[in-house]
């Protein structure tokens, strides 16, 4: 069930809050198990299937939390708890014909928890905080991956759990931006997404990008679309999850790229992965009296094991997330690699480029990356490729009005993207400026008729692009 | 907590290629010139080796500002010298 679907904005929403409204007024126990059993009925109606399998995830690794606390051994139970929700993953991403809806999200949250806990030090939240962080359902099938440190406590506070008019307009004011996000940007573009992927060796060179470009629009604008209403909704009954997105196409370098999109799934692995891996390197080298700092990163040697190492590993892991093909594991390769000229570049102190620059080479780099990241095979995202770099041929662009319309929109969506605020700004920035938010009437109506817009647009049972990872 | 950043701040100055950076309790990590998450972990294993200590991932993770250094080095060496 996705966000954007008539089942979830005309029925489960409403009745969701209706009866959050009703819980609220019985106390906060009443409050999250209402959330919970939404939360359950979210998942079933989608995946009903896998509906034992996440209850068996989230009630598993409740009890290794439980068993941990106190325990000289937590960071053992940890690592076998992370070794199997791993080996969960693996089997149902990669060896079992239907992948389980959710799962990635859901057991990176979990494993999350598990880290945080390892020290043993940290008391097990209760039972019921911890199933609504673990399977609250607007993270629950794409996320953003919910960080611990911020979102147990917030669950754990025994107040604030009614609808307030507050919460209610900030959150709906994030949820309708996300709805108009993905039906009126994002969806629209699988026209001409589709059939430039489904024969790219026939692209020549506008058609070529054109498609190459159209889908990165939408990725971008379904992702975060999806990623905004999740806020929105997590906020209407008082919770606020993490950004997943910081307008990732404005950024001036493939570093800071990845510090902007999906944001939520890079501060995980930097944390569980890049973060471990750098620092046991760095001790190791210390240990034997090899030099860590500067100079010696610079070196080739000194370059390889304590930046180039950690970096190709977590990204050959981040691809390997999204899937098991050759055309991720590239996708992941390729990015290493920017990763690892951006990372020399800065180590030699070369200039940097003027910022129209780098964000123009960032972005042709990312979008060479998303051609990878959208083909179904090697030879599909070569074909594409090919016709970028005019090896199909250079025919001049068409000047039908389909054409024309096609590139106006284009050139729309490139405006929003570079110009426009993220939807936190607009809607948080507390600014006097008419165009900002704020909640009043002129904007209520505002506000409704976008819904209404979104609404009409919304293609009936829409699902957002990252549900298959 | 003044003597402290006395003593880590040479690392700082060594690894920011910056001789006069001047630091202060209430320095955030993420406002220093040209400072990445490479940096925060690199200066942690060579606060490590200077003060003979051993920082876990989540204690490095919470680290945000001078201050949290210091006062977490602090806290090891009592920790240590009981």
């Amino acid at each position: 069930m996705g966000f954007s679907g008539f089942p979830f904005l005309l029925g489960f929403l409403p009745l969701v809050l209706g009866g959050f409204a009703l819980a609220g007024r019985r106390g906060e126990a009443w409050a999250k198990s209402w959330l919970i059993a939404a939360s359950l009925v979210f998942y079933a109606a989608g995946a009903p299937t896998f509906l034992p399998l996440l209850l068996l995830s989230v009630g598993g690794n409740f009890w290794l939390l439980r068993r941990m606390h106190g325990s000289d051994t937590a960071a053992r139970w940890a690592t076998g708890g992370v070794v199997v929700n791993l080996a969960v993953l693996g089997w149902f991403k990669y060896l079992n014909a239907e992948p389980a809806l959710g799962l990635s999200f859901f057991s990176f949250t979990q494993i999350g928890c598990l880290l945080h806990h390892a020290g043993g030090d940290t008391r097990a939240p209760r039972m019921r905080d911890y199933a609504l962080y673990a399977a609250f359902f607007p993270a629950l099938l794409a996320g953003p991956i919910l960080n611990p440190r911020d979102m147990l406590p917030q669950i754990a506070r025994t107040e604030g759990w009614r609808l307030s008019a507050d919460n209610l307009a900030v959150g709906s004011g994030f949820f309708i931006i996300g709805l108009l996000k993905k039906t009126i940007l994002a969806d629209p573009l699988s026209t001409l997404v589709g059939p430039g992927f489904a024969n790219p060796a026939a692209l020549t060179f506008f058609p070529a990008w054109q498609a190459a470009m159209a889908y990165s629009l939408q990725l971008y604008f379904d992702f975060s679309g999806y990623t905004d209403m999740a806020i929105g909704l997590a906020w209407m009954v008082g919770l606020r999850f993490p950004d997943n997105f910081e307008q990732p196409y404005r950024a001036q370098s493939v570093i800071a790229y990845w510090q902007r999109w999906h944001m939520s799934l890079t501060r995980f692995l930097m944390t569980t992965v890049h973060a471990p891996l750098t620092l046991a390197i760095l001790r190791w080298r210390k240990a034997r009296r090899l030099p860590i700092d500067a100079t010696a990163q610079a070196t080739p040697a000194g370059f390889f094991s304590m930046i180039g190492m950690p970096i190709v590993v977590t990204m050959v892991l981040v691809a390997l997330w999204h899937g098991a093909t050759l055309p991720f594991l590239l996708f992941g390769l390729l990015h290493a690699g920017f990763l690892l000229v951006n990372h020399a570049w800065r180590t030699k102190h070369a200039p940097a480029l003027p910022a129209v620059a780098s964000i123009a080479l960032t972005y042709i780099c990312v979008l060479v990356g998303s051609v990878l990241f959208r083909s179904e095979s090697v030879g599909q995202a070569v074909g594409l490729l090919g016709g970028m770099a005019g090896l199909h041929g250079i025919d001049p662009i068409r000047t039908d009005g389909r054409t024309a319309a096609a590139l106006l929109w284009l050139f729309a969506l490139y405006a929003i993207v570079w110009c426009a605020p993220t939807t936190r700004q607009w809607m948080l920035s507390g600014s006097t400026s008419r165009l900002v938010w704020r909640p009043s009437s002129p904007w209520a109506v505002a506000m409704g008729c976008a819904a209404t817009l979104g609404v009409l647009a919304a293609g009936g049972t829409s699902e957002s692009l990252y549900f298959r990872f | 907590m003044a003597a402290a950043i006395t003593d880590i701040t040479p690392i700082f100055r060594d690894i920011l290629h910056d001789p006069d950076l001047d630091l202060a309790s209430t320095t955030r990590f993420d406002d220093l010139a040209g400072w990445d998450s490479m940096d925060l972990i690199t200066v942690v294993v060579e606060v490590e080796c200077r003060f003979d200590l051993q920082f876990e991932l989540p204690e490095i993770d919470r680290l945000t500002n001078i201050g949290d250094l210091v006062r977490m080095i602090e806290a090891k060496q009592a920790l240590a010298a009981a």
